[in-house]
């Protein structure tokens, strides 16, 4: 550093002059005093601005924006194919505000996407009270068509500066009408409504998130300044018990035979006998949720649930299995079907067929009303009101639809009876079920006597994999005992293959049981019965031996002819049951040729006796025992006894046919016309009997015939 | 070396290292470009040149500046640069002012050498004619008409906040050099006048005086700035937010780099910041005190006294107008705010100051005392 000596220093006239004199230090204090000032000025007032604010500053800008995800997406039984997701559709808006010729934009955009143009023009040229035009009108909402969506970028270039396109995620239904009763809609403005969406909405919902943070100046959020978060959670997906095929299969069957009987309403269902999981559940006519205003609530109502009907014959399956399970009956009990015509309670009761005394298996066949009325009065009205009670009628079935939804049908307490209702009931009037409740009654049949909850959502999946919700089935309600279950398919086996529904319900590669119903509907004057509607059921399940699905058909005023449950249901049930059979890979249990009939069954060869020989076995060891029980019973008949008197029938000395070389649908028919059990061996043709033909009916016990394929040429294998 | 010498360096090391951070803070939000405000680096280089500047200085003997040619020259230059910054297409305006000149690669403004080039001039006049500055024609009028001449070309780039320095550290220096105070008292008359015509030609100088007093009654507009300026101190605190936390750089506290850096301070520091930043200026205050009095002669003196007049007004000024003490004016923060030429300026003449601090006699009281 340049450093003066003390030498060196003290120039007096130095031109830069000499330091600073002490007036000019006063002064220079001064200065510094003056700045001290205001440095303390500024001092104090910083104490204020910092800890003292002034009241009236605002906290900065904080700005919110909700967060939202999808809903849930529902999908069928195998988690493959959505019933029900979400899709992004374009909606356009226009400010009219920014129209010079609204006329001429309502020319040009009304065509191309499908509007009218003087309903668009009027949305467009609509004034507010103080005469200004509007800012903002939908021109169109949710756009879905692929043409429209195309014609709107053309749209957009034309009129850029009043339209607007806003895309919004809607539900969208893929499967369309499949299954549209049991899933309901979401509407417009994004509540659900009906059906599952409703009933499953705390699952299938999203929940919005938040987002709020502070603001810049120019209100734009900042990342770093977040004040709340929560990310908005997606909503479960719900899967189903539903099969996407099964339930279109179901539909277009319907539709199909709605057609063909040029009737007005059908429903259907399709469900697993041990289970309860329903495969299809289907109303006709449909809607499509998709377009779900295109339609009059009364069509979307699901109807499957809602109404109930007379199930008519198809009831009298409870009457029987209470019976039977009561031990009053057997199948091969002989009953007197008075010929047709009978009037027990005042009121003429007629069977469409004329019988006389025929086993209950043949009363059950053909659908004797007279019949299952006489064992109905075996049974009591209490026990059969206990019986119509623990099949599960009067009560809802299933905890998946939404409280209230589900009708819990028609089943007068025993007070309210009237004196017709033991004549009424057994044959399915005066009370109106579900078609889930008939359904469920057929499932516990067909399952060997369990009454199974009807269900038809699996799980709900939360985006994290975890299940929120997974069926479970309730404990089991044992209805009745697995011989009178195995009886009950019996019957209702010979059903189809001899009785009502012979010939309309059958399916060649499956032996099928079920029972028909024909029901005359209420009056539209409410009063009676109408004569010409008519409420047509069959209900059932195949195969018969371990059946795999239990189906429902109802077809409601059917104008043609033959309005008869087999006729006009049947057809239904054989193709949607087989194709649900084969959908499950169920194998074949018989072969099946036009001419002889049940050919083969599998099943049998497999496991040396067939379900039949299993039915015949169990029943008739019951047999014995149950004779005596029934003696006192029948004493108690009072006019209404089974046998009007017992054994002039049999005693005419009627002999056991030569069964030799008949098949063994023949061989059961001739058997079961005579009330004769059977112990069917083998498969094919009959090659043995015992007792021998000519043997008298009234000391057959039981009728063993051996079976054998010798005659069957391979070629003859396949009846088509 | 002198102590406060010493001081004069760490303060001012201190002062721009604190003056980059801040600049940094503000200019993390991206959008800071939009409101006024260059890129940070230019900053750094500013600060490498305005350290070459400051220890240039200090190894310049400040007697040179004496030298006619070289007093002269800055002299004329500065004054060539401030006629040319008024014509159009040499000067570039910035938010009403035209106070830019732009060369390719950089750009500055005259009325920052102006400043520098108005100590000199005065320091060079009131020391040749220390011996009649007691009079009104040869002593209190020339450095009148010298700083009224600066002045008024700066007056004329439309800036009122850069004359009113001009004209204060003037006065100080014509103070402690021996101007007859009751001139220079009775020139604040005419003086004010010229200051109130000045304001109220101009409608948003009227308007900042009304905001400034209150601001509440635009609180959208023209008060905005000053809330925001009041927000920034009030969110601050004791501590503060700590460094770059603060909000109200982005986008609601407009300059918040420049002419209102020192809310920044207060949001980012607290009461804690603010006052550190006060007592660096405060100690630098006192540093230039004491080497304006031990200045080896008149000439240092008064130079060391403009330097340490300048600092401390532009400093004073500038906070009480981000406290709301002063109407707004636009007046950068000494070492601390953006901007290149200010702060080069600031540095070299800090080491200016430590050449004359070295220079200086040792300390009456030091030297008492050693």
């Amino acid at each position: 550093m340049k450093r003066r000596r003390p030498g060196e220093k003290a120039e007096p006239q130095s031109p830069c002059g000499e330091p600073l004199s002490a007036p000019q230090r006063r002064r220079l204090r001064l200065m510094l005093a003056c700045f001290l000032a205001g440095f303390v000025l500024v001092v104090i007032r910083l104490h204020f601005v910092h800890l003292l604010p002034n009241a009236k500053l605002s906290e900065n800008l904080v700005a919110e924006k909700p967060l939202t995800a999808p809903r849930g997406d529902i999908l069928d039984r195998n988690a493959k194919l959505k019933l029900a997701t979400n899709r992004e559709v374009p909606s356009l808006s226009v400010d009219p505000s920014k129209l010079s010729d609204p006329r001429r934009f309502a020319e040009s955009v009304a065509p191309r996407l499908g509007l009218d143009v003087d309903v668009l023009f009027q949305r467009v040229s609509q004034r507010t009270a103080s005469g200004k035009p509007f800012q903002f009108k939908w021109v169109k909402r949710w756009i879905r068509e692929e043409a429209q969506v195309l014609a709107l970028a053309d749209l957009m270039i034309e009129w850029e500066d009043a339209l607007a396109v806003k895309k919004e995620l809607i539900r969208h239904y893929p499967q369309r009408t499949a299954a549209s009763h049991l899933l309901g809609y979401v509407n417009r403005n994004g509540d659900a409504s009906e059906g599952l969406e409703l009933s499953f909405d705390k699952h299938l919902r999203s929940e919005d998130g938040i987002y709020k943070a502070r603001t810049d100046g120019k209100r734009r959020m900042l990342e770093s300044r977040v004040l709340e978060y929560s990310p908005a959670k997606a909503g479960e997906v719900v899967q189903l018990t539903i099969d996407v095929n099964m339930q279109q299969k179901l539909e277009l069957e319907l539709d199909k035979r709605l057609i063909a009987c040029n009737a007005s309403q059908g429903m259907g269902v399709l469900m697993d006998p041990d289970t309860g999981a329903i495969y299809a559940l289907a109303t006709r006519p449909a809607y499509d949720p998709n377009f779900y205003d295109d339609y009059p609530a009364e069509q979307r109502r699901n109807k499957a649930i809602t109404d109930y009907f007379e199930p008519g014959s198809a009831f009298k399956i409870v009457t029987a299995a209470a019976a039977i399970e009561e031990g009053l009956i057997t199948q091969s009990t002989l009953i007197d079907c008075e010929n047709g015509s009978f009037n027990p309670y005042g009121h003429r009761i007629s069977d469409f067929h004329k019988f006389g005394v025929i086993p209950f298996s043949k009363c059950f066949e053909e659908s004797s009303n007279i019949a299952i009325i006489k064992v109905a009065k075996m049974l009591g009205p209490e026990r059969l009101d206990q019986w119509m009670r623990s099949f599960g009628f009067g009560e809802t079935t299933s905890h998946d639809f939404s409280t209230g939804a589900e009708s819990p049908g028609i089943l007068r307490t025993r007070k309210n009876w009237n004196g017709l209702s033991m004549g009424s009931l057994p044959m399915g009037q005066e009370i109106g079920v579900t078609i889930l409740q008939l359904a469920r009654a057929f499932a516990a049949v067909a399952n060997g006597g369990i009454l199974v909850e009807p269900y038809f959502i699996e799980r709900a999946i939360a985006s994290d994999n975890t299940f929120t919700y997974q069926h479970t089935a309730p404990e089991a309600r044992r209805i009745m005992s697995e011989s009178t279950a195995a009886i009950m398919r019996d019957l209702c086996h010979r059903v189809v293959l001899n009785g009502t529904a012979k010939d309309r319900a059958n399916i060649k590669e499956y032996s099928v049981g079920g029972k028909t119903g024909t029901a005359q509907m209420l009056a539209k004057s409410g009063r009676g019965y109408s004569k010409d509607r008519y409420t047509t059921v069959f209900a059932g399940f195949a195969p018969v031996s371990d059946p795999k699905v239990v189906c429902a058909i109802v077809i409601k005023e059917p104008m043609i002819r033959e309005h008869w449950g087999g006729f006009v249901c049947g057809p239904v049930f054989r193709d949607v049951v087989r194709d649900a059979l084969i959908r499950l890979n169920v194998p074949a249990d018989q072969k099946y040729d036009e001419e002889v009939g049940v050919v083969t069954a599998s099943v049998s060869e497999e496991q040396g006796a067939d379900g039949d020989t299993i039915t015949e076995r169990l029943s008739e060891a019951d047999i014995l025992e149950l004779e005596l029980a029934m003696e006192g019973q029948l004493e108690s008949l009072d006019g209404l006894e089974l046998l009007r008197s017992d054994g002039d029938v049999v005693e005419g000395g009627a002999l056991l046919p030569d069964l030799m070389g008949l098949s063994k649908r023949q061989a059961y028919e001739a058997l079961s016309d005579l009330g004769i059990p059977w112990d069917p061996q083998g498969v094919g043709w009959v090659i043995s009997q015992n007792p021998a033909a000519g043997t008298p009916v009234s000391i057959v016990q039981l009728c063993a015939l051996e079976f054998s394929r010798k005659k069957l040429e391979p070629d003859d294998d396949d009846p088509s | 070396m002198k102590r406060e010498v010493t001081a004069v360096f760490i303060l001012v090391l201190t002062l721009v290292s604190l003056g980059i951070l801040m600049t940094f803070s503000a200019q993390g939000y991206k959008s800071t470009g939009e409101l006024g405000a260059g890129e940070p680096l230019t900053q750094l280089y500013a600060l490498g040149i305005g350290f070459v500047a400051m220890l240039v200085a200090a190894r310049f003997d400040y007697h040179r500046f004496r030298d006619a040619l070289v007093f002269r020259g800055i002299v004329l230059a500065s004054l060539i640069l401030l006629v040319a910054v008024l014509i159009q297409g040499v000067g570039a305006e910035a938010k009403g002012a035209q106070r830019w000149i732009r060369l390719p690669g950089f750009q500055f403004q005259p009325s920052e050498l102006g400043k520098f080039a108005l100590i000199l001039l005065l320091a060079v006049k009131l020391t040749a004619n220390h011996e009649n500055l007691q009079r009104f024609f040869s002593g209190f009028l020339p450095p009148v008409c010298i700083a009224g001449l600066f002045a008024g070309l700066v007056l004329a780039e439309n800036d009122l906040g850069v004359p009113v320095v001009m004209m204060t550290v003037a006065y100080l220096m014509m103070g402690v050099a021996g101007v007859s105070l009751r001139y220079m008292v009775l020139s604040f008359a005419p003086l004010g006048a010229i200051l109130l015509v000045a304001i109220v030609k101009s409608p948003h100088r009227v308007k900042r005086l009304a905001i400034f007093l209150d601001p509440w009654a635009d609180p959208l507009d023209g008060g905005f700035n000053l809330i925001q300026s009041y927000s920034a101190f009030a969110q601050g605190q004791f501590w503060g937010k700590g460094a770059g936390a603060g909000e109200q750089k982005l986008g609601y506290l407009f300059a918040s780099n420049t002419d209102f850096v020192y809310a920044l301070v207060g949001e980012e520091f607290g009461l804690v910041g603010t006052m550190t930043v006060l007592v660096l200026f405060v100690g630098l205050l006192f540093a230039g005190y004491r080497i304006a009095a031990n200045a080896k002669d008149m000439f240092g003196a008064l130079m060391a006294t403009g330097i340490v007049a300048l600092i401390s007004v532009q400093a004073l000024v500038m906070m009480m107008v981000n406290i709301g003490l002063l109407p707004t004016k636009g007046l950068p923060l000494p070492f601390i705010s953006y901007g290149g030429t200010s702060l080069i300026l600031f540095m070299g003449l800090a080491g200016v100051l430590t050449n004359i601090g070295i220079q200086g006699e040792v300390p009456e009281e030091a030297s008492r005392r050693a």
